[in-house]
């Protein structure tokens, strides 16, 4: 089969209908950058060929369309492909999609149309068929790679099972091998029954027979055991290798794991201190918000001192008015009349107001002796004298109460500048010093937070470095998962132990088979040298031989087929391998025949030395070798070679190598189609290495002036450069 | 007889509802308790009287007074008198700070233009007093409030930086340089 044309619409990247590729018989490259739609070109292949999807899927459908797409406007995804086998064919895949008016698309049911020309006419076929007659799964499977990881086709299994069965005879042997043993059984069936008839050799035979048939049984559990042995063996080998390769790796591992959870504790303990602090909650619960607080204090504490003093300046000015006021009250004199020859009078209170009121009573003054009668001169004299001495004692009380009132009269009657006063003393000393130091705190914090915080960077770039490392690490030991590094290598020890264990159980085993085998041979050399008497006997005896003999034959001959075919393909691959390393180092491709009947690629140096790890490239030449070589056979097998097509497989390769590897390709007869971002540098085409290529290139890559973030605005551009 | 500082301390301030979504909600759980959930949704403070101690020491130190809107209807009180603020301690880490009442009363008085010679002298009832102080506290937190909620409308994740509200009242010490504090501030983002 040979890929004539592609043609791509609205999948994806590939907008329109305008997107084609017409390929050469030989090698084709693509060439595009990352997000120019290789995987498109391949996915979109691989959508066409895949048969098995029943409904057309949304995400395949262009973006950019879907953008420019009315309500009600109907357009077609598709994938065609006209190709050569037994004739010219064509295939395509389509699937209609209608914007409705919520914006939403309805997909159409999946088509698939066919065409073959038979002759000269052209006629529709089941495009469904077509493809699973020309190219089917099977063949998918080893002619198209995404990616050079997928290229160990062997990694599956079931793979060289699947090739055995496809592209040699051994299968056909395998009937042929059951028939004769199913004879060899019924003749010896035949055979032990007439044996066992006859009169002579009757008893022998029977017992010879259970010894048979009991041993036969041993051997097959022997048989079995062995294998099973055999396969740990191989698994336990298998394994030492791998933890052995890699056990410096490993240690290096867990050394830097250890390393990095030192740090990864140390920058958690900075953290902490860090963190420790909430700067908001500081400012009320340690007071922070009173650093700019001092001047406040001080004007409060001044404003309550000079109102204190303030308050005892006018408290004791007022003391000193009222004592003046008493004072005044104090010095108050009575002005003593004088009598008419100018002596003075007597005192008022002389005599006092008893002795007076009685003299007025008595109507006669008991000082001089001389009767005052009422309305005289005397009397009325008395009179006065009484009320006099009743005005000073009544100005007497008076003044007393109003020298009381002063004394107890005072200015300010509530102490409210007083409590104030304590609470600027208490607030003044400690508490004073405090609101001073909170700014100082405050800074203290934050230095301590940036020396911390210096200290963690530099934490952190350790760990980043750790990182860094331990990624490397992982990636130099390749697809070692971290798991397994970390395993502990005492492993090593316990795997040691059971591989032994199971070579020496092998051993035994193997003596216990020969052994067995030796026993069964001498048991059928007895049965076989028993003289019975019929004749009949011994012509069973004969037949039962010469089918056993076959049986045998058959058997073996399977078994050499198998290895004959492995070493075809062998053959093959290292002829490829030569000619695809041109000038490099390319070792010899084996295939390795393991006991759990898959095989496994391995590379040799020609002189013995197993090259465990290859490197990318070699990995891929190798691979591809025996990819090529396997598609030789299935030329040689169904008279029909197939295209080898490729996404992204040499991504390994040197520049280079590069330029060998595709020239090489394309002289070796078979239709390639190789997709890849090689031969670009920087976003630019090398021209140069390009003219150096004998075979079809194309460019694919992005239509200018897309807007990064909108898929919609991404559309694959077609450009045949040779 | 009780003290001033008593009688101020019986108060609950008002302040304009407004400032109630704008920016007390903004960092503390107002009007739901302070409770586990408060860290969870991410509020830097517990109750809202704790913006409002910000928000008074911001008007304090920048010695700014917004008096409060007229309309009674637009003013309200966190129901929650002076003397209980800061003596809870139910969150996580945190402490409770009592002395900071007596330091923002002495601010008030010293601050506060009050005849306490005729209060002594029985010539003014302390009640009248007390209103004056509380109505500088109110002016002083409604500077505050405008102050917070204006740097949210410039950027409305400026106070959501660790030290953020710290560098606002550094920025009222003497000598500051606020070039100091921008240095771990970005480096804290990180982390």
């Amino acid at each position: 089969m040979i890929v004539k044309e592609i043609r791509i619409k609205n999948f994806r990247s590939y907008y329109g209908d305008n997107n084609r590729f017409e390929f050469s018989d030989g090698l084709t490259v693509i060439i595009g950058d990352n997000g120019d739609g290789k995987t498109t070109f391949f996915e979109a292949l691989a959508w066409l060929l895949n048969t098995s999807v029943e409904k057309g899927a949304a995400e395949n459908i262009s973006e950019m369309r879907k953008s420019k797409m009315e309500t009600g406007e109907v357009d077609e995804v598709s994938v065609f492909m006209e190709f050569e086998h037994n004739g010219l064919k064509s295939v395509e895949k389509s699937f209609s999609f209608e914007r409705l008016e919520n914006g939403t698309f309805r997909i159409g049911s999946l088509q698939y149309r066919g065409y073959e020309t038979n002759g000269f006419e052209r006629e529709a076929v089941n495009g469904k068929s077509l493809i699973e007659r020309c190219y089917d799964a099977f063949i998918q499977r080893f002619s198209m790679f995404k990616g050079e990881s997928e290229l160990n086709v062997f990694d599956n299994p079931a793979a060289l099972k699947d090739l055995v069965d496809k592209f040699s005879d051994i299968r056909k042997f395998d009937q042929l091998v059951e028939f004769t043993r199913s004879f060899e059984t019924k003749a010896e069936k035949a055979y032990m029954s007439e044996m066992r008839s006859d009169k002579k050799v009757a008893e022998k035979s029977r017992d010879l027979e259970t010894k048979i048939t009991r041993l036969s049984a041993d051997l097959t559990i022997t048989r079995q055991d062995i294998a099973d042995k055999r396969q740990s063996v191989e698994t336990f080998g298998k394994r030492l290798t791998e933890l052995e390769d890699n056990q410096e790796a490993s240690q290096r591992f867990k050394d830097l794991q250890s390393r990095l959870k030192t740090q990864e504790e140390k920058r958690n303990k900075m953290m902490a201190i860090i963190s420790a602090v909430n700067y908001s909650h500081a400012l009320l619960d340690r007071y922070w918000i009173l650093a700019p607080f001092t001047p406040i204090l001080k004007a409060f504490q001044e404003k309550i001192a000079i109102l204190s003093r303030e308050k005892r300046k006018q408290d004791r000015e007022f003391e000193r008015t009222k004592a003046i006021e008493i004072g005044k009250l104090e010095a108050f004199k009575e002005l003593q009349g004088a009598l008419v020859n100018g002596a003075t009078e007597l005192p008022w209170y002389l005599p006092n107001q008893e002795t007076m009121e009685d003299m007025i009573n008595d109507h006669i003054c008991k000082v001089c002796g001389r009767e005052a009668p009422e309305g005289s001169e005397a009397f009325a004299f008395m009179v006065r004298k009484l009320e006099e001495y009743k005005r000073h004692t009544e100005a007497k009380i008076a003044r007393d109460a109003s020298k009381k009132e002063i004394a107890d009269s005072t200015l300010f009657p509530h102490e409210y500048i007083e409590r104030l006063h304590n609470l600027s003393q208490s607030l003044s000393g400690t508490h004073e010093a405090e609101v001073a130091g909170y700014a100082q705190d405050i800074a203290d914090r934050q230095e301590l937070v940036a020396t911390r915080k210096a200290d963690l960077a530099k934490i952190e770039d350790k760990i980043n470095d750790l990182k860094e490392e331990k990624t490397r690490l992982l990636i130099n030991v390749g697809n070692l998962s971290e798991a397994a590094l970390e395993k502990e290598f005492n492993d090593i020890k316990g795997l040691f132990d059971q591989k032994e264990r199971a070579t020496q159980r092998l051993a035994v085993l193997e003596t216990q088979l020969s052994y067995q085998e030796k026993q069964m041979a001498e048991l059928k050399k007895e049965l076989n040298e028993l003289d019975p008497e019929s004749s009949q006997v011994k012509v069973m005896k004969e037949v039962h031989h010469v089918l056993e003999e076959i049986a045998k034959a058959f058997a073996q001959a399977q078994k050499d087929n198998l290895n004959r075919f492995l070493q075809e393909l062998e053959a093959k691959a290292n002829d490829y391998l030569v000619s695809l390393s041109a000038a490099d180092f390319h070792g010899q491709v084996r295939l390795i025949h393991t006991a759990n009947d898959s095989t496994e690629i391995k590379l040799y140096s020609s002189n013995g030395t197993e090259i465990k790890k290859p490197s990318g490239s070699q990995k891929t030449v190798m691979y591809i070798s025996v990819l090529f070589a396997i598609s030789d056979f299935t030329q040689e097998k169904r008279d029909e070679d197939y295209p080898l097509i490729f996404d992204a497989a040499t991504s390994s390769f040197g520049d280079s190598k590069e330029e060998d590897f595709y020239n090489v390709i394309d002289k070796i007869n078979k239709q390639c189609v190789i997709v890849t971002k090689d031969f670009i540098e920087k976003g630019r085409l090398n021209e140069v290495a390009i003219d150096g290529l004998t075979c079809a290139v194309y460019r694919i890559k992005k239509a200018p002036n897309f807007d990064p973030a909108n898929m919609a605005t991404i559309r694959t551009l077609i450009e045949k450069i040779r | 007889m009780d003290s001033l500082y008593d009688l101020w301390a019986k108060r609950s301030p008002k302040w304009e509802t407004r400032y109630q979504d704008s920016v007390i909600s903004v960092f503390a759980d107002y009007g739901k308790g302070t409770n586990s959930i408060t860290e969870i949704k991410g509020k830097t403070f517990g109750a809202g009287y704790e913006v409002y101690i910000l928000a008074f020491f911001i008007g304090l130190y920048s010695d700014q007074c917004k008096p409060l809107v007229d309309d009674a209807s637009k003013i309200k009180d966190f129901g929650w008198a002076i003397s209980n603020w800061g003596t809870q301690e139910s969150r996580l880490g945190r402490f409770s700070y009592p002395l900071l009442r007596e330091y923002m009363f002495a601010a008030l008085i010293a601050r506060t233009d009050v005849d306490l010679i005729a209060l002594d002298k029985g010539e003014i009832k302390p009640a009248r007093i007390v209103d004056q102080l509380i109505d500088k506290m109110e002016q002083y937190a409604n500077f505050g409030f405008d102050f917070i909620k204006e740097k949210l409308e410039d950027d409305p994740n400026y106070f959501f930086k660790d030290t953020a509200f710290l560098r606002v009242f550094l920025s009222f010490l003497p000598d500051s340089s606020p070039d100091s504090s921008d240095m771990d501030e970005d480096e804290l983002e990180e982390l």
